[in-house]
């Protein structure tokens, strides 16, 4: 199951608090509330200024602001500037008009001192604290009903998003790369460069990141390349003219796909992996 | 619905070749050398057994212990040849115009029909309306992050889909690449080689989740779900936020 700093898990299992999944009988807390969402959208506060919170959600009985955070340091201030979001910019992104203030919460896989605010804990099984903060009632209630009944969160599925600024754990960022690299085996395949597989990534991200996040992310994304290209598929891939291309050993043959598939794995596996504080990446 | 099993009858079978398959049965049944089984299928759809459809027997299963190793065949071909079909009819007036069968594998046999018009008419319309549920599934892909749940009646071998997929072999066409294993949960991510759009499946062993990153084509899903219901002789249904889609 997840393991630490694995971003990609945390938004996975956040936003799957939306949705409903009939064989395991799973309704997340905010579906059964009735809220649809938008992600990264940006907001104003009644002053002008700027919001621009990780998810904002609105139903009939209310709204919510959510931040996701796999910071280890205290997101209460920022948490604080959200009170502020003026509601009338629901309407704009499809969302139930309200003129309340929103509820906030704090939504990570390990507990660090937001301050008052709610948090919501997205490991394995879903927990809740300072659930007193909220406002909505309905909210309130199936919160802790979803806290009372431990909702499991571990097989929920895959997001489409599968890169993230900010990511670091160099499993998630690997994994977050296989079927984009695989893709560079189709037949007349132009190849990727390495932008173009940041924003694959990124999916529907991929306009509402900052450029300097994009470029650390994509020097990463380089970094996890060159080492899949020198220890595991080399002579199969190459980098050539800023763009990762398939070569011609690769053959469209079940013999070649299961070995081409065996190496990613081995890639991107549990195995103990290099971070980006390797003498390489230091270059 | 009714299931039918493939080995005896095939859509692309006319007619009257089916009539005479009906026929052969039944002397089979009524000679004392051949004991056996014959199936007759009760049409759901006739409104009394006058209307009913003429070829109602789709299947047989007889003589099995004269010819040694047969019952073996037979019960394989049970459990691994299986379509699933429905029945149709439109009714004018009273009268039935169009009486056809749609399969699973995507072939259609119109039984009878009073005017060509009426079965292109049916063709295209079907057609049609799979070209809706697409655009209906692909706006809910674009609208929300949800996954498709595809729910099978019966359970599959993680171990054995785990390595066809890594080969990229079999009908499914798919190629993926497992990221995380337990014994009852498995996570993959891939491509879709029909046309090489990225695909992230997770798989349990009655059900499977699937997400198209991009603008991936969803077509994987109701493809997965035929050829899944077909293999296992079972029934698959797509669901997304609990509603059932393609249906």
């Amino acid at each position: 199951m997840p393991e630490q700093d694995y971003r990609i898990a945390l938004w996975r299992n956040t936003i799957q608090l939306f949705h409903e999944y009939k064989k395991s009988n799973f309704i997340g807390p905010f579906k059964a509330s009735g809220f649809n969402y938008v992600v990264d959208r940006p907001f104003l506060t009644r002053q002008g200024d700027s919001r621009q919170p990780d998810i904002i959600a609105s139903g009939e009985t209310g709204w919510l602001v959510l931040e996701l955070t796999a910071n280890q340091k205290s997101k209460e201030a920022q948490l604080e500037k959200y009170k502020t979001i003026d509601p009338r910019y629901l309407g704009n992104y499809g969302l139930y008009p309200h003129e309340s203030p929103p509820d906030i919460i704090c939504s990570r896989f390990d507990f660090v001192d937001d301050g008052s605010f709610c948090q919501i804990f997205m490991k394995d099984f879903f927990d809740l604290k300072n659930e007193e903060q909220i406002a909505n009632q309905h909210l309130k209630n199936e919160l802790i009903k979803a806290k009372e009944m431990g909702l499991d969160l571990r097989k929920l599925p895959e997001i489409p998003i599968t890169l993230l600024p900010e990511m670091n754990n160099p499993q998630e960022i690997r994994r977050g790369l296989i079927e984009i690299v695989m893709q560079l085996f189709a037949p007349n395949s132009d190849g990727k460069t390495p932008i173009q597989m940041v924003d694959e990534g990124l999916e529907r991200l991929i306009d509402k990141i900052g450029v300097n996040e994009k470029h650390a992310l994509m020097d990463r994304v380089k970094f996890h390349m060159e080492i899949l290209i020198d220890n595991h598929l080399s002579g199969y891939l190459e980098f050539k003219d800023n763009a990762y291309r398939a070569t011609d050993k690769f053959k469209q043959h079940h013999k070649t796909f299961e070995f081409v598939a065996s190496r990613l794995k081995e890639w991107s596996g549990p195995s103990p992996q290099k971070t980006l504080q390797d003498e390489r990446f230091q270059r | 619905m009714t299931r039918i099993t493939r080995i005896f009858t095939d859509p692309r079978v006319s007619a009257s070749s089916v009539k005479s398959a009906f026929y052969r049965t039944v002397f089979l049944l009524t000679d004392d050398q051949w004991r056996g089984l014959g199936l007759k299928f009760s049409d759901g759809l006739a409104q009394d057994e006058e209307n009913a459809a003429n070829f109602s027997l789709k299947a047989y299963y007889g003589a099995n212990k004269l010819i040694k190793g047969l019952d073996r065949v037979l019960n394989e071909a049970r459990e691994e040849f299986a379509i699933y079909s429905a029945r149709w009819q439109k009714r004018t007036e009273g009268e039935v115009v169009l009486s056809s069968e749609w399969y699973s594998n995507g072939k259609a046999t119109i039984n009878r029909a009073l005017d060509v018009d009426e079965a292109l008419i049916s063709v295209a319309e079907m057609a049609n309306r799979y070209a809706d549920s697409l655009k209906e599934a692909n706006e809910l892909r674009e609208k929300t992050m949800g996954a498709f749940e595809l729910d099978f009646t019966q359970k599959i071998d993680l171990d054995a889909f785990s390595k066809k997929v890594a080969t990229g072999t079999g009908d499914m066409k798919l190629w993926l690449v497992e990221t995380e294993s337990e014994t009852d949960f498995r996570r993959f991510r891939g491509v879709d080689l029909h046309t090489w759009d990225r695909i992230l499946m997770d798989v349990g062993p009655d059900f499977a989740y699937l997400t198209v990153p991009g603008k991936g084509c969803i077509n994987a899903a109701p493809r997965i779900a035929t050829l899944q219901g077909e293999d296992n002789a079972g029934k698959t249904s797509i669901y997304h936020d609990g509603v059932e889609v393609f249906a």
